[in-house]
């Protein structure tokens, strides 16, 4: 399991040029099956250049061998190229409209809502939802279903590693969230790695799911999906917006990241009801 | 002759910024970037405190916002902003560049290959090196380089690591780089 700290910085001396660039893609296209063709530009490069530093491969070629010979790679690839979340209680505003707003709303028509989490990367979403759920004393009333690329995303999250790096912002985000203790109640630092109390995603149901978001659940009440938009050109921006659309039940709600709009193309969809907090509602006239 | 100013500035350098905006005339045909170091957990405020005095309007870009002439854009609270090709913002959530997000750096890096030689790079007072580098891309590209005269600084780290490893145009205090800009009128 992939657990090193990758906190360091990279050097930005480091570059690769766009052809390099689209023959990465080619040759994941051709090996894997796997289209990155749709990721945005600037993000994605600097994630290739990333990960050639992080596996001290020098340069594109190195890093090409390796994902056409080496399975096994194209799978830690996959996970290191994912953009994790930054901190756990981002934003601690919207996780008090969560507690305060609406899921009390959301729980009072349903007996068991299910809330989505797509495309979790370090399970830092994950935690924060089950602590809130675990403090209003509703974390055993929910089913939350979280998609991950590929196992060892979900080994990591289950493993409840929590970067070091991210502890001091996440306990001051939960200090400024107002809950009910202290957030290192539910972590346990050992020497250099921190771990998160893993009974509080037991009942989470892991399901793995490409990025074309192949066989989405259904009947969802709540998705919780910020800052990964962001990653993907416009056209793939609106195609999943689209799968989350169909996912979720009607008057269901989308929370996007802070700086992440629904756009132009998919707003005919969706309600923005929290302006501050994107917070979306799927349209019911439609 | 030039597209776009990218301006970076950290402790010291909020006073130096709204006097630009002050500065600029209210049909200034450029866009404005603006990567400054601040707080990641406090969101709102420092749009409406530039825009007090700035005759252009300062806006925190939403991730893909298309680009445009005579406004004034600041790097929202905790997310890098990227110049993506095609005249739109990228904002991205990645590992902090020298403890920054947004890091002046990417933002110049990325602005540099978007607009070459028609880019106006500023580095302005701070406290963190962050900066240095991006400069140093948008001179190699073939921009106008200026960093404010460390002698008109709060504090010099920027300005100083700046003129260390950058080809730099143009030494200036505030005043006169407020001058360069009106230039463009």
């Amino acid at each position: 399991m992939n657990i090193q700290n990758i906190s360091m910085e990279f050097s930005l001396e480091f570059e690769i040029g766009i052809l390099d660039y689209r023959n990465i893609i080619k040759v994941i296209k051709e090996t894997y099956d796997y289209d990155f063709s749709d990721f945005a530009l600037t993000s994605l490069k600097r994630r290739f250049e990333r990960i050639i530093q992080l596996h001290n491969l020098k340069h594109t070629d190195l890093l090409i061998e390796r994902l056409r010979e080496d399975k096994v790679f194209f799978q830690i690839f996959l996970q290191e190229i994912a953009v994790e979340s930054t901190e756990m209680f981002r934003d601690p505003s919207l996780w008090r409209y969560l507690r305060d707003d609406l899921l009390p709303t959301i729980f009072k028509d349903n007996y068991k809502p299910k809330i989505w989490l797509p495309h979790c990367v370090a399970g830092d979403e994950l935690y924060s939802l089950a602590i809130v759920l675990k403090e209003m004393g509703l974390i055993n009333n929910t089913e939350i279903i979280a998609t991950c690329l590929n196992d060892l995303i979900i080994d990591f999250i289950n493993s409840g590693a929590f970067r070091h790096y991210k502890t001091e912002t996440s306990n001051e985000n939960y200090a400024r969230y107002q809950g009910t203790g202290k957030l290192a109640d539910y972590y346990q630092v050992r020497g250099e790695q921190a771990f998160r109390d893993s009974s509080l995603i037991k009942n989470v149901h892991f399901m793995k799911q490409n990025i074309n978001f192949d066989n989405s659940p259904q009947d969802i009440k709540l998705i919780l999906y910020r800052n990964q938009l962001i990653y993907y050109t416009q056209g793939l921006h609106d195609r999943i917006l689209k799968v989350l659309y169909e996912s979720l039940i009607s008057g269901g709600h989308l929370i996007l990241g802070t700086k992440e709009q629904v756009g132009m193309i998919c707003s005919k969809y969706f309600k923005l009801v929290n302006e501050a907090e994107s917070v979306y509602k799927k349209d019911i006239e439609r | 002759m030039y597209k776009a100013i990218m301006i970076g500035g950290s402790a010291g350098s909020f006073q130096v910024v709204a006097n630009i905006l002050n500065a600029l005339p209210s049909d200034f045909d450029m866009p404005v970037f603006l990567c400054l170091h601040r707080l990641k957990h406090v969101r709102s405020g420092f749009v409406e405190a530039l825009s007090l005095k700035s005759n252009i309007p300062v806006v925190e870009p939403y991730d893909k916002e298309p680009i445009k002439s005579g406004k004034a854009y600041l790097a929202p609270a905790n997310y890098h902003m990227f110049i993506e090709l095609g005249n739109r913002f990228a904002l991205s959530t990645e590992e902090p560049v020298h403890h920054s997000r947004p890091s002046i750096d990417l933002s110049f890096i990325t602005a540099a290959q978007a607009y070459r030689n028609k880019l106006i790079g500023i580095i302005l007072s701070g406290a963190n090196k962050d900066g240095a580098y991006g400069l140093k891309k948008v001179a190699e590209m073939g921009g106008h380089t200026i960093v404010q005269d460390p002698a008109y600084c709060d504090v010099k780290t920027m300005t100083e690591a700046s003129l260390q490893i950058a080809h730099v145009d143009q030494v200036l205090s505030p005043d006169k780089i407020v001058d360069f800009l009106n230039k463009f009128k």
